[in-house]
């Protein structure tokens, strides 16, 4: 079997079609893990993203599935499951197979697996658009999280929206990713850990809200699940409230 | 900024007011001002008793000139009492969002000297949260029942949504539990908001209440049976064309009058009820065939199942042929599922293998569904009816959480709610 190791982003994904499709392999497996499992009868392609290659496979998802399928791939690329690129190119296949777009195919094997993916990152973008707590640092509100998918920069547009002219910096602490605002540009960047932590002003701000999300819990009916079930536990890390 | 122990009581006074959605504005933020609506709405945490945080949920006051019964803060029992000043709640709210603690205010009061005089309260802070603190984020406003019909429309101009509480489910009930209460002056204000006039001088585009209003009745604090109470509630969004019929299972918070149960409704039962109201308001429903008016919902099945089982001569149906409205009446099929199902059977006959794939749960709708021809349920009744009782109770626990799971995921889907 062969699998063809590509960048983990749009163009790599695009580039390794291309190359599946130009070598007549499109049986082939494309992953976008560095350190993907050795079966015993694998080979591995590496692939170098190619500007010119992944337009034209963009070109032809545009063609039958129009920008909606783009921005689709797109989501379903912050996806942090393994198996997501062998899941997109599946569906591109069927789509340029059949010369339409298929997304509402719902029968085609390849369609839900593709549509859960996408759907999965924009519920965790939708979650943490309530979950994400800033800490104000001298006029700077700085949020750090640790989300399952590599969705920082696609919390700007809300928060920028929102916040209008105060400045921000979202945090992935898994990644090393930041997503800022200073209030007219946005801009998405690698940095390390910037270690910011809350001033005494801030610490008290942060206990009247303790203690009003301790009050405004009806105690005499616990219902822990489904708490759990809303707020997955792995969330509440940097949610001021659960420290 | 207010003080920790006030607002740990203006917290404890408000919480029983279970309605909790931001959703229904699109409000849009202006240069140099904070804040907008997201028309989905946002759950911003969760309490452990598994209910959301959206809106930063506050009396101004909790000094209350009544006496209901069903009430914490009534006049007569001994509570710690505090107010809030209106600069209070405004810096409280903002300096909340800002961190995104919070999707905007939802600010109520006791009725502190007068209806007028409180929402006047209501009426100056939420002004002063729009214009000083230039605060586009959500605003729901409670109304006080017998406030000058002025100060109500006037505050229709600031907030987001309204709510005039229903609090019981019938008069004779509210005459016993709220004696100072009475339905005609809680519904006034209801019309005046739905009324054509203000729809007229506000037409939609305007700001005026562009989330609507809702109410809220307390369940299980009084006799009323469910058909009752989806009754009302069914005449209340066709009147007054309410967004939300909340309920709330009343919390043992008095147990001096004898005419109050000593424990509250269960869990299950604001759930069915829940459950019910789904089906008015998105599954096309009516009162009278979810449950009989002087019967309750049934424990063992969800309203939907417990519906079709007594209309076993309408199924199976098809699933290649029926149309949405009649998918969406097969136990186990959502909204999202049904329109699914006509959108795939546009290229693919479907079989009970594709309805797997597409993630329908035929746990429950595979007893009420032919796909093909081909029919995978059990024959004999009795038997089927067993096993669907068995899904449901191994499921409950889970369940109770299954509407709000929905809601989030569908406000995601599709942008709406
Ligand atoms: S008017 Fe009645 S329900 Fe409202 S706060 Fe006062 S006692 Fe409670």
């Amino acid at each position: 079997m062969k699998t063809y190791l590509c960048e983990d982003s749009v163009n790599g994904l695009f580039s390794a079609v291309f190359r599946a499709y130009a070598e007549k392999n499109t049986a082939a497996r494309i992953s976008c893990l560095l350190y993907e499992q050795t079966a015993f009868d694998s080979e591995f392609i590496d692939v170098k993203t190619d500007a010119d290659h992944a337009d034209r496979v963009k070109a032809a998802v545009a063609r039958y599935g129009g920008n909606k399928a783009l921005r689709e791939i797109g989501r379903a690329m912050r996806s942090c499951e393994a198996e997501k690129a062998d899941v997109i190119f599946a569906y591109i296949k069927r789509m340029l197979a059949e010369k339409r777009d298929i997304s509402r195919s719902f029968a085609y094997a390849e369609v839900m697996p593709f549509v859960t993916l996408s759907e999965r990152v924009q519920l965790e973008v939708h979650r943490f658009t309530g979950f994400l707590r800033f800490e104000e640092q001298n006029g700077l509100l700085y949020a750090r999280f640790t989300p399952d998918n590599d969705i920082a920069d696609l919390l700007l547009g809300h928060f920028s929206r929102r916040l209008g002219e105060l400045p921000f910096l979202i945090h992935d602490a898994r990644r090393g990713k930041f997503a800022a605002w200073d209030g007219k540009r946005a801009a998405c960047f690698f940095a390390d850990d910037p270690s910011i932590r809350p001033d005494a002003a801030e610490k008290e701000l942060i206990g009247l809200w303790k203690r009003y999300f301790a009050a405004a819990d009806v105690k005499s009916r616990p219902h822990p699940k489904q708490q759990d079930g809303y707020l997955p536990r792995r969330y509440r890390k940097n949610m001021s409230e659960f420290q | 900024m207010i003080d920790a122990n006030r607002l740990e009581i203006l917290t404890d006074s408000a919480k029983y007011d279970v309605s909790c959605s931001s959703s229904g504005s699109k409000r849009q933020n202006v240069k140099g001002g904070l804040g907008n609506a997201s028309i989905g709405g946002i759950c911003h945490s969760f309490t452990p008793d598994g209910r959301c945080i959206s809106l930063l949920k506050i009396l101004m006051s909790n000094k209350c000139a009544y006496d209901c019964q069903y009430c914490v803060n009534r006049r007569s029992n001994d509570v710690p009492r505090a107010s809030a000043t209106p600069d209070e709640i405004c810096e409280l709210t903002a300096a909340f969002y800002k961190r995104n603690y919070i999707e905007g205010l939802f600010l109520s009061s006791a009725v502190e000297y007068s209806p007028d005089r409180t929402m006047e309260r209501l009426l100056e802070t939420v002004i002063k949260l729009r214009k000083q603190y230039c605060f586009n984020g959500y605003i729901h406003l409670k109304g006080i029942p017998g406030a000058d019909p002025l100060l109500i429309e006037r505050a229709g101009m600031y907030a987001d949504r309204m709510s005039f509480n229903i609090e019981l489910p019938s008069e004779s009930s509210l005459k016993l539990l709220a004696p100072q209460k009475n339905k005609a002056a809680i519904v006034k204000p209801m019309r005046q908001l739905s009324s054509g006039i203000l729809r007229e001088k506000y037409p939609k585009r305007s700001r005026f209440l562009p989330a609507g209003q809702t109410t809220q009745m307390i369940v299980g604090a009084s006799r009323e049976t469910d058909g009752q109470i989806l009754r009302l509630s069914e005449s209340l969004y066709d009147a007054f064309s309410l967004k939300r019929v909340y309920f709330s299972s009343y919390v043992p918070v008095n147990f001096k009058n004898a005419f109050l149960p000593v424990q509250s409704a269960g869990l299950l039962r604001e759930h069915r009820l829940y459950q019910a109201d789904w089906l008015l308001r998105f599954y096309g429903f009516s009162a009278a065939e979810i449950v009989g008016e002087n019967g309750n919902l049934a424990e063992e099945y969800d309203p939907k199942c417990a519906w079709a089982i007594r209309h076993m001569e309408q199924f199976p149906v098809e699933v290649n042929a029926a149309p949405v409205e009649t998918l969406v009446r097969v136990p186990g099929i959502g909204i999202k599922s049904a329109y699914r199902i006509r959108e795939a059977r546009r290229y693919t006959r479907l079989t009970f293998e594709d309805l797997k794939k597409m993630r329908v749960v035929m746990k429950r709708a595979r007893h009420f569904i032919t796909a093909g021809g081909k029919f995978y349920g059990e024959e004999n009744f009795g038997r089927m009816k067993n096993l669907l009782a068995m899904h449901e109770q191994s499921e409950n626990a889970e369940q109770l959480s299954f509407l709000k799971e929905n809601e989030i995921v569908q406000s995601v889907i599709t942008g709406q709610l």
